[in-house]
This record gives C-alpha cells, sequence and structure tokens, in this order.
C-alpha cells in the first residue's frame, strides 16, 4: 500500500492507491507518518491518562517508585553487601543506572507489546502501525522525566555540581536508550504479534539482562578478563555514560560510540523489518 | 466524471493450516526442524482460501454503494482492503479523496476516559485534525444529546448512551468516502432512524458511501446499487433492488419455501398428520414461494400437509416476527380469528392431503424482512407442533408513498387506516355549539 498524496490537476483531493506491496525495497513513508502527528500526540495522552486515572497519587507513582527502590538498594547492597560505588554517592550512583534501566526495560515491554494492545484499533482503523510502539516509548519517556526530577534534591543532597556539557551528554544517552527500546520494540512487536511468547519471555530476559550491566554495581568489579563481553552491552556505556555527564566519571567514548552504532543498527533494521511486517499485522490480530 | 472508488481485480487468499496450528514459537521451531531439509512440495500441505478472488467494480462520487452477502462470503475481508488496514494480495484500488471507515461503533473509544476525552480520542483515530474536532465538537455532543454526561467515564454510560456518542463523531466524520460496516445493527430503532437519515444527509452533501448491512430494509432505502459477493466472487452488481432480490433468493436465511419431501429431509408433524410445504408468494401468482414481495397486493402463506389417519380436529396458526425477531403478529383459523369462516378448520378431517391460505392483507405490512412460524394446534389452542422461523421473506414498498417519502418508514406494519380531519370550534358567542354543527355536518 502506498499513499500518493500528490495533487492531481483536476482536484486536490489525496488520492490513494491500494495494491500489494514490494517487500524486499523498505519504503518508509516519513510524510505520511508525519501526517498522523496529532494521533501520536492523542495516542501518548491516552497512555499516560489511563494509567494514571484510577490511582489516587497520579503521576506522584512516577516518583515514588523509584525513591523506594534507591532507599531499599542504598540499605541492602551498599550498608549490608557493602557493594563499592567507586567513591561516588551510592543513592545518587544507583540511581542513575535505576533510572536509566527502568527507562530501557519499562521502553522495550511497552513497545513489544503496543502492538497486542492496540489490537481493537489495528484491525478497525486504518494509521501507520508503527505510531504504537513510537507512542509506547514517549509516554515511557514521561514516566522517566517524572521520576528524573528525583536527580535534583539528590544532586544537592550531595553537593554535585552539573556541567553544561555533562547534562547535554546525558540528554543525548537518554535519547539514546530511546531509540535502542524502539528499536527492539520495532523487531519484537510484530513478533509478539504473532508468537505470544515473546511477551511471556521478556520479563525473565530483562531481569537477567540488568543483573549483567552495572546498575547496582560498578564496573570496576567486574573481573578484567569479562569486561569486554560485558561491554557488548550497549546498556553498559549508556550507564556508564551517564555517570561521566552526572557525577564527573572518567568517560569512556569508544564505549559510547560502540553503544551509539549499535542503537543506529537495531533501530535501522528494526524499521526495516516493521515495514515488511506492517501490512500483515491485522491478519494477526483478527 | 472520475469514479470515487475504482476497485481492479482485487484477491485476498490466506493460507489455511499454515496460520492457526502455528500459533506459538514451539511449535514453529518444532517444524522447521522436521522439515529441515525437506523439499518444499513435501512440507506441510496448506489449502489456500480465497477471501476474495478477482473482485472490480467502481463508486461514483455521491453514490451509496451496498454491499450484501452471506457471513463469510468477503464483504468484512474487502472493507479491510478498502480502509487499508489489510492488503489485498493482488489486484488495486484507488480512491479519490479523504476516505474515513467505521467498521465498529467507538472506534478508539477507552473505557476510563471521558466523553469528552473519547470525542477527541476517537476523532482522532478516525482520521479528524484536532481543529476539526473543535470545531464540531457542540455540534457532536448536541447531536448525541448526553450533554449532561459528556464528563463522565464512558464506562459508567448506558449502552445506549455510549452508542450515542460513539456514531455522533463518526457522523461528523468529514471525509470525501465513508465505509459502513454494520454500523447500524446496534442500537434502538430510534438510533438506526437517525443513522439512517444522516446516511441521506451526507450522500445529499455528494459524499460517496459504501454500506455493508444485513438489513435489507435499510439497503434498500439508502443505496442506489449494490453488490452481491458470494463465496469472495462477485456474483453480481446492479441496481439495488435486483441485487437484494438475487440473494435472498440464493440465501438459505431467506427461503420463501420449504417442501419437506425433498430428499434428505424428515416431514414434520405427529402420528396423525405430516407437514408437506410451507411458501409464501404473493396473491395470484401460483407454484413456487418468492421471497421478494410487494405490500400493494396481498400476501399468502400457504401450508401442505397430509393428514394420516382421522382423528382430533386441526387448527393452523401462522406467527410473524420483524427483522428485529419481535412478534408482529398471530393468527390461526379459529373462527373467531378469522374474517370469514374457513369450514375445514376445528374439524376432525379424512384422510388425504390438504392446503391452508393465510391472506394478509395489502397495504398492511411495513417494508423490511419478515420471518413466518408454522403452527398447529388441537382445540383450546395445544400446540401440536411449532415450527419456528420456517420461512423468511422480504416486503419491498412500491406503493404510492415512495414518490413522496424515500426515508425509512418506523413500524413493524404499516396499515391504511381511516383519518380524519374537522374542523372544531368558532370563535366566541356560538363557541361550542356552531362548531358542533360543523363536524355534524361533515360527517
Amino acid at each position: 500500500m502506498s499513499t500518493t498524496a500528490a495533487s492531481t490537476p483536476t482536484s486536490r483531493r489525496p488520492f490513494t492507491v491500494i495494491e500489494r506491496r514490494n517487500k524486499t525495497i523498505p519504503q518508509f513513508d516519513a510524510k505520511e507518518v508525519w501526517s498522523y502527528r496529532e494521533l501520536l500526540v492523542f495516542l501518548v495522552w491516552r497512555d499516560l491518562k489511563v494509567r494514571y486515572k484510577q490511582t489516587i497519587l497520579g503521576v506522584a507513582w512516577s516518583f515514588f517508585q523509584p525513591l523506594l527502590t534507591i532507599i531499599m538498594f542504598t540499605v541492602t547492597f551498599s550498608k549490608w553487601a557493602k557493594i563499592p560505588s567507586e567513591n561516588y554517592p551510592y543513592p545518587l550512583f544507583v540511581f542513575l543506572g535505576v533510572l536509566a534501566w527502568n527507562f530501557f526495560a519499562a521502553g522495550t515491554r511497552n513497545a513489544v507489546n503496543s502492538i497486542t494492545s492496540s489490537a481493537a484499533l489495528i484491525s478497525k482503523v486504518y494509521f501507520p502501525r508503527i505510531l504504537c510502539p513510537c507512542s509506547a516509548v514517549v509516554a515511557t519517556l514521561a514516566d522517566f522525566l517524572v521520576a528524573a526530577t528525583l536527580l535534583i534534591p539528590l544532586a544537592m543532597r550531595y553537593t554535585v555540581a552539573w556541567s553544561f556539557t555533562g547534562v547535554l551528554l546525558s540528554i543525548s544517552i537518554i535519547a539514546g536508550i530511546g531509540f535502542l527500546s524502539l528499536g527492539f520494540g520495532l523487531w519484537l512487536g510484530p513478533i509478539n504479534a504473532r508468537f505470544r511468547d515473546i511477551s511471556q519471555v521478556l520479563p525473565f530476559v530483562f531481569q537477567l539482562w540488568m543483573y549483567a550491566t552495572p546498575v547496582i554495581y560498578p564496573m570496576g568489579i567486574v573481573p578484567q578478563e569479562y569486561q569486554a563481553i560485558i561491554k557488548l552491552n550497549p546498556m553498559v556505556a549508556y550507564i556508564e555514560g551517564l555517570r561521566s555527564g552526572l557525577l564527573g566519571k572518567p568517560l569512556d567514548s569508544g564505549g559510547l560510540i560502540w553503544a551509539a552504532s549499535v542503537t543506529v543498527v537495531i533501530f535501522l533494521s528494526g524499521l526495516f523489518f516493521f515495514q515488511k511486517r506492517e501490512a500483515d499485522l491485522a491478519d494477526y490480530l483478527g | 466524471m472520475r469514479p470515487a472508488i475504482r476497485v481492479e481485480g482485487i484477491s485476498k487468499s490466506y493460507e489455511l493450516g499454515a496460520r492457526a496450528p502455528l500459533n506459538d514459537l514451539r511449535e514453529t521451531i518444532g517444524h522447521f526442524l522436521k522439515n529441515f531439509g525437506r523439499p518444499k512440495t513435501e512440507q506441510r500441505a496448506t489449502e489456500t482460501f480465497w477471501a476474495l478472488n478477482d473482485v472490480s467494480f467502481e463508486v461514483n462520487p455521491g453514490e451509496v454503494m451496498g454491499v450484501v452477502g452471506r457471513n463469510g462470503a468477503g464483504k468484512s475481508t474487502l472493507f479491510k482492503i478498502l480502509s487499508r488496514i489489510t492488503e489485498p494480495s493482488s489486484g488495486r484500488a484507488e480512491i479519490e479523496g479523504r476516505m474515513g471507515t467505521l467498521l465498529e461503533v467507538g472506534t478508539g473509544f477507552h473505557p476510563d476516559l471521558s466523553g469528552r476525552e473519547n470525542v477527541y480520542m476517537s476523532g482522532a483515530v478516525l482520521g479528524m485534525r484536532m481543529r476539526e474536532i473543535n470545531q464540531c465538537f457542540d455540534q457532536i455532543v448536541e447531536f448525541s444529546g448526553i450533554s449532561r454526561f459528556i464528563d463522565t467515564p464512558v464506562k459508567f454510560y448506558s449502552s445506549g448512551m455510549y452508542v450515542r456518542l460513539a456514531f455522533s463523531v463518526a457522523a461528523h466524520l468529514r471525509t470525501d468516502v465513508l465505509l459502513l460496516d454494520e454500523v447500524l445493527a446496534v442500537g434502538d430503532y430510534e438510533f438506526q432512524r437517525k443513522c439512517l437519515n444522516r446516511m441521506q444527509e451526507i450522500r445529499q452533501e455528494g459524499r460517496t458511501i459504501v454500506f455493508v448491512s444485513h438489513n435489507m430494509s435499510s439497503m434498500t432505502n439508502v443505496c442506489q446499487r449494490a453488490i452481491l459477493l458470494d463465496k469472495g466472487r462477485m456474483a453480481r452488481v446492479g441496481p439495488v433492488h435486483e441485487v437484494v432480490q438475487e440473494y435472498l433468493h440464493s440465501s438459505t436465511s431467506a427461503a420463501a419455501e420449504v417442501n419437506f419431501e425433498d430428499a434428505g429431509k424428515t416431514k414434520p408433524g405427529t402420528e396423525a398428520f405430516k407437514v408437506k410445504a410451507i411458501r409464501v408468494r404473493q396473491k395470484g401468482q401460483d407454484g413456487a414461494g418468492r421471497a421478494e414481495l410487494n405490500l400493494v397486493s396481498p400476501i399468502e402463506v400457504e401450508l401442505e400437509y397430509e393428514v394420516l389417519h382421522e382423528s382430533t380436529p386441526l387448527l393452523c396458526g401462522v406467527r410473524l416476527k420483524d427483522i428485529n425477531g419481535s412478534t408482529v403478529l398471530t393468527s390461526t383459523n379459529h373462527e373467531t380469528l378469522t374474517t370469514r369462516l374457513d369450514r375445514l378448520a376445528s374439524r376432525p378431517l379424512p384422510k388425504g392431503n390438504y392446503r391452508t391460505i393465510c391472506e394478509l392483507p395489502a397495504l398492511f405490512l411495513n417494508d423490511g424482512l419478515y420471518s413466518v412460524s408454522v403452527m398447529f394446534l388441537q382445540p383450546f389452542f395445544k400446540l401440536e407442533l411449532n415450527l419456528e422461523d420456517v420461512i423468511t421473506f422480504f416486503v419491498h414498498d412500491t406503493s404510492a408513498i415512495r414518490k413522496h417519502y424515500l426515508g425509512p418508514w418506523a413500524g413493524s406494519v404499516r396499515p391504511q387506516l381511516d383519518w380524519v380531519t374537522e374542523e372544531v370550534g368558532f370563535a366566541l358567542p356560538f363557541g361550542k355549539a356552531a362548531g358542533q354543527k360543523l363536524a355534524g355536518a361533515t360527517k
């Protein structure tokens, strides 16, 4: 299917051609997606609205959850288990890890499930299906931003000064994490529409993956021989990069370049894969 | 004039067997391992199911095109392809102008959101711009008639309120081409009438509608032309009355005649009698039953039965139901219920074949689909045999009223009644008395 919005000499009405799409060549119609931008806003707005509609504390939940998590982690991992934090204040150290990881895990999970949870829409009305995973990641980003406000009191408590470049670096890293989870969502969303195993397995995979990522521990305690393998994981460089930007840890620019490259490959290949599968989605969702 | 919709050779196939059993990853992997290295032809035999097969038609701007066919004939598939929800396997369609789809009432509605929020959400999902929704928001709420509850979450709405609000959004969709599927099947009569009236308005605004419904009555009232789909193929395209007639003839759901003497059928009945055939037709047209009838001349329901041995007296009964399943009337040939005495009713009948005819007067039924249930009773209305909804027929209004009014007509029946208007009451001082005098004079 392709839409030609080009004006014809006789009228200015849109002209739609419906036919089988050539699946070997990716045809990403950015112009069409752009014309649906208002729907994207509505989908994000609905996601957030529905999520907080029936809660008493509402948005505050996005705030309390990480707060309680860092208190718990600080007590158990830092005070009791004596996990080092490379001389940075552990609450701030672990919060940056948790914040980034939660955004990545929740973003990916929501993007993957966005196809099946929008089944009623997808099988009843046309819109570029890519809006589903996109809106899921954007809505997760909104939750992330609420939780991230906790950084301000923490930075004040531990008197950490932020530099402009450090904040800029952090923002780019968050964007990178967003595109990475969107990339996974583009790959796994259509597969999950057909094989619901994905959404069953995903929470478990993410749990294991978190332990393989320096979220609650510093990179320094990983034995030298495993460092290379651990660093293949793009989330390692993203989380370490956040700690560089906001805590002043030395920057591992090589790692960040690797993580950014992985993100670009996963995102672009995901975009291609999603384009190929998009037309069949309604057939599998019924 | 360029057509608003041009469909050329659209087909859609599904691989049966490929879709259903391979629903989880384990089976897919198992299947892959089992067939690994085998030539493709030996691998699981899949059967191709053609949901649509080489369908072509054109719809002109401002035309209302109906699509009829039995369940599974491909109507939904055609709609899903035209509305771009799914891709065709082959063929091509062109649509000129902005297109909107209504495959169900309340697309995009979320139970936790308020009516107001859902109007915006649903509008956006159906392709309206924020600006457009803002412009007609008040009209939408007014049309729905639920302005008091507009800020209440829709999960607290009654189903009627929900449907009204949802349709109101859809009715204000400003698209050049509108695809409507079974939307009118929900809601009460009043609502359905509102929908049909709105469709007439949309048509008068010069917009194009493609309309699927099982309600032949609204179909014939709203559409000019129709397409008949049968097992994915185009069986016919043409004027709506011809297509509806053909559909009703070909469809078992609207059989105008059942012949229990046909092979493979058992004659219903008791030890004393067996039913041979039941049919409906226009009075004066002998022979086989006909499903499409007009209401200008009387309609006959004919029961043929065989009495096996002389026993207790027998009464015949007929019950008519309208398209919603509500009973329009029940009648028997008992002497208290007939216009003239049926001499063989309520009498022990000698062995032999019999025919009982019930005549429905002309200009009595309304436009629409009716089903006939047939009863056989003993005296004091003790039910011996009941054949529920055994035949169906469709009454089409060809009477003079259609020269004056084209819209749907409310009611299960539409008899001609005695009407009189008289002037009553003059100005004082003669007042009442004078008025009565005049009324008396006109009689």
